[in-house]
């Protein structure tokens, strides 16, 4: 048997690389679009449920997440640069950083989150579902939520569940990128998987950054 | 190697930044006043947009991609437009 | 086995560590093996789904008050979910770019493989894994909630449980979709950059075979259309699995919303099952006319704006939801435009036969059936998106009629006749012209009697989905003479299977490099292809169907072209 390498693999074409990587974001974008999509609806038909329950946020928390995340992505930026110029100690220190924020984002919203949880926001809507006062022509009065409500609470958790698992994705691609980085296979001449995970973690920020003004503000 | 020439200074990104964070804290600041709820929603996405472009075109990098890559942004951003108009020259004149 | 860059892909190997047997397949990174890969596994799961509309086809041929039932009516309602999401999630879907672009797209562009090899290899398993998947959830429980999977029934529904446990196989196959969607983005990617970055020398984008520019359109609408429907049908799993609400009535959503989301997909996704079978005919038909198609460049530019317009009319499946009227009327006026590119190129097609020496070939005979076909398809689908006649002909049969004259009988035909176009190309075997050619009358004659007697059907007012109907002579006379239709398509279908296994195994071994004397490039590497499908580096210095300027090649011996002709 002869070695054959892969003719694609010794020929590398780095700016393929990274359209391909460019339109893989626009199918994440598009995920997220079809969510961003039923909140607009919702919101367009129950827009004093969804100001009411927007009340609930604290805008604080919103805010300190958002500047935290942009923090992120600057030192992300900053760390691929430093690569680029050679310094590879400089860059792993600032990918630790980034990831530093990344964690902090989470716990942050781990803290919010379960504040919610305690509220009974979340469980109080199952509570009422299961009972089967779920239907909007039953009388309110009961403990459940208004449906407009439901229909907030429901989007808020889930699309910054999913903005979370995708913070969790990118923060676990860090940890691999700096292990290689250690291992000198990702070096100043080889850096196209830094530089997609930077990519990648933007995106992240560019979702949080349209998620945080729906969310925390415009109430 | 990539081709394209670009400063490694840490200038632009830290400028990008700034501007980044004056926005964040302008569009909570703003979210205050009573526009009404078109307006409250109007400013918020402005701002949102101004942010998400300064992300896309420099922290992304747009702004040393050749012209096939802003081509393909078009693209997706026409779609996404077209998506949520023609959605909501449904929801838009609804009757109930 | 010796194994160098220079024997056929059926011989040599990408992976050093696995040189021969099932592995050397599975885990292969030769676009063109995963094309074949994807061939079997698609082709297996095609004649399942074939099977299932044979029997209910069967059990329409009476009217229950005769006495007549073959399945009783809650297996009517799985058999038809699963027929449809076998065919569309597993076979036409991912269809002719899985198989035929998988193999030959690098070959039209003098590349040596896809831009992205082993994302490539993911994106197969991805399918597979997809797949199994929806096998295991068909055994354990099924679904009947029709491949639209439409709320509130599909997050009410209960599954029942076969061996005793309750087992949830809805939001599993609805999971499986999801996954299935990721596989065929991949691929979507994959060839956008492969098309944009690795053509060959000369070859500029106007110098592109005609199936080349219908793959690139698209993988566009694989990659911007796909991600909606994963997440919207995610959405229904984490609902039925959640106590939260988007699309259920009952926690305030709003059920026209999630048929809003499915169909931004699942619009654009009937144009990918259809757009890459058009560039097979377009393929096809100046090669077995021998002379340049006509309108080249409207058909290229056609195929980009089927799938931009195309993107742009779904809610036409929703005339009768209780959407707006504002937004019935614009979809219904934007319906109409997409017509107007899928007719120039019907007319390019027919415009090219014109005093061209044609051929009939067993791949010519499934692309001219394939513009009958579709004529009808594309015509009938201009009554549904008027809106007064798609009130009345909404959900009927006439629908289901209209959808498989565009999908089997186009999108199918058009793949089969393409792997009967590239088969002595994939495989060094020819098949016997004879028998392709009776199994195609066999599979023509049988579609048309199945499915033109549907659309006079659903005008009488047959109603889709539906297990049986009134005992009534217009009614008995036309569904006899659809199920007597589907027993001469099931026999044209198996033959059209015969014929490639028994020219697998036993057909005649051919190293004939062009065949049909084919102008375009992919006919111009070994029979079958070598590893890493050109010895050298291939410089374009012609349009693709200039086929006075390639007689003159021939005739030169710079290019290879067919012995008896």
């Amino acid at each position: 048997m002869s070695d054959i390498t892969h003719p694609i693999e010794h020929h590398r074409d780095d700016e393929g690389t990274r359209l391909g990587f460019w339109l893989f974001l626009y199918t994440e974008l598009f995920l997220f679009a079809a969510f961003f999509l039923v909140y607009s609806v919702y919101r367009s038909s129950h827009l004093e449920d969804f100001k009411l329950a927007a009340e609930s946020l604290n805008t604080g928390i919103g805010t300190v997440n958002t500047i935290i995340l942009l923090t992120s992505s600057l030192t992300m930026v900053l760390s691929l640069d430093a690569l680029k110029k050679g310094s590879v100690k400089l860059a792993k220190t600032l990918l630790l950083v980034t990831f530093a924020l990344g964690m902090a984002f989470l716990v942050i919203k781990g803290f919010e989150w379960s504040a919610k949880f305690e509220h009974h926001l979340f469980l109080q809507t199952a509570k009422g579902i299961a009972a089967g006062h779920g239907s909007p022509l039953l009388t309110p009065g009961s403990e459940m939520l208004p449906v407009g409500q439901v229909l907030f609470f429901g989007l808020y958790f889930i699309m910054t569940g999913t903005h979370a698992l995708h913070i969790i994705i990118g923060a676990i691609w860090m940890l691999i990128v700096f292990f290689w980085m250690s291992k000198g296979s990702v070096n100043q001449d080889n850096h196209g998987v830094l530089e997609r995970c930077g990519l990648y973690w933007h995106l992240v920020d560019v979702i949080w950054i349209f998620l945080f003004p729906l969310y925390y503000l415009v109430a | 190697m990539t081709t394209h020439e670009q400063s490694l200074s840490p200038r632009t990104p830290i400028m990008v930044f700034g501007a980044l964070i004056i926005l964040t804290i302008a569009t909570v600041l703003l979210s205050g006043l009573d526009v009404g709820n078109t307006g409250a929603l109007l400013i918020a996405m402005s701002v949102a947009s101004i942010k998400a472009a300064l992300v896309l075109y420099f922290f992304m990098h747009l702004n040393h991609e050749p012209l096939i890559f802003k081509l393909f942004l078009g693209v997706a951003f026409f779609t996404l437009l077209a998506i949520f108009v023609l959605t909501f020259s449904d929801y838009s004149f609804r009757v109930i | 086995m010796e194994t160098s860059p220079s024997q056929s892909y059926l011989n040599s190997h990408t992976s050093p560590k696995w040189t021969g047997g099932f592995m050397s397949w599975f885990m292969s990174t030769d676009h063109k093996r995963i094309g074949v890969m994807y061939a079997v596994a698609m082709f297996s799961f095609f004649f399942v789904a074939v099977l299932l509309g044979f029997v209910m086809k069967l059990q329409k041929m009476y009217p229950a008050s005769s006495g007549w039932e073959i399945i009783p009516v809650e297996l009517y309602g799985s058999f038809f979910t699963l027929h449809a999401i076998i065919m569309i999630f597993l076979f036409i879907v991912p269809g002719a770019p899985a198989v035929l672009g998988n193999f030959f797209l690098p070959l039209q562009i003098g590349a040596k493989d896809v831009a992205f090899p082993r994302v490539n290899l993911l994106s197969f398993w991805l399918y597979l894994l997809g797949a199994i998947m929806a096998v295991v959830g068909i055994l354990l429980g099924g679904a009947d909630t029709g491949w639209t999977f439409t709320p509130p029934y599909s997050i009410n529904t209960k599954t029942i449980s076969i061996f005793g446990v309750v087992f949830d196989s809805i939001s599993w196959m609805l999971t499986a979709a999801f996954i299935l969607g990721w596989g065929t983005i991949l691929t979507g990617i994959n060839f956008i950059v492969t098309i944009h970055r690795m053509r060959a020398k000369g070859m500029g984008y106007f110098k592109m075979p005609l199936f080349t520019w219908s793959i690139y359109a698209t993988s566009w609408l694989q990659v911007l259309a796909t991600p909606v429907v994963g997440i919207t049908l995610l959405m229904i799993v984490i609902e039925r699995i959640m106590p939260v609400g988007f699309f259920d009535p009952s926690k305030g959503g709003d059920p026209i919303l999630f048929q809003h989301l499915f169909w931004i997909y699942s619009h654009p996704a009937v144009y990918i099952m259809i757009l890459p079978s058009m560039g097979l005919v377009s393929e096809i038909i100046p090669t077995n006319s021998q002379k340049p198609i006509f309108g080249y460049k409207s058909i290229a530019i056609a195929s980009c704006s089927i799938a931009g317009v195309g993107y742009l009319l779904w809610a036409h499946h929703m005339f009768t939801t209780g959407m707006s009227d504002f937004a019935a009327i614009l979809f219904s006026f934007l319906t109409f435009f997409v017509a107007i590119p899928t007719a120039i190129k019907t007319f390019n097609w027919t415009a090219t036969l014109y005093k061209g020496s044609i051929t009939l070939t067993p791949a010519m005979l499934f692309a001219l059936a394939f513009i009958f076909n579709f004529s009808i398809g594309g015509l009938t689908g201009m009554f549904l998106g008027s809106l007064s006649t798609d009130i009345h002909l909404h959900d009927t049969a006439f629908v289901v009629a209209h959808f498989h004259y565009t999908m089997f009988g186009g999108a199918a035909f058009g793949l089969i006749g393409g792997v009967f176009h590239y088969f002595p190309k994939m495989f060094g075997k020819m098949y016997s012209m004879k028998w392709a050619k009776a199994a195609f009358a066999f599979m023509f004659i049988g579609f048309n009697a199945l499915y033109f007697p549907m659309l006079v059907l659903g005008y009488y007012g047959m109603p889709r989905r539906y297990h049986t109907y009134p005992d009534m002579p217009i009614f008995n006379d036309l569904q006899m003479a659809s199920t007597l239709g589907s027993w001469i398509l099931v026999t044209g279908v198996i033959m059209v299977f015969g014929v490639w296994i028994h020219a697998l195994i036993k057909g005649k071994q051919t190293t004939e490099i062009n065949p049909w004397n084919s102008s375009t490039l992919e006919w111009q590497t070994a029979t079958p292809p070598t590893l890493f499908n050109f010895e050298e580096d291939v410089e374009i210095t012609r349009d693709p169907y200039d086929y006075e300027a390639f007689r003159g090649e021939v005739k030169a011996g710079t290019s290879a072209g067919a012995k008896n002709v």
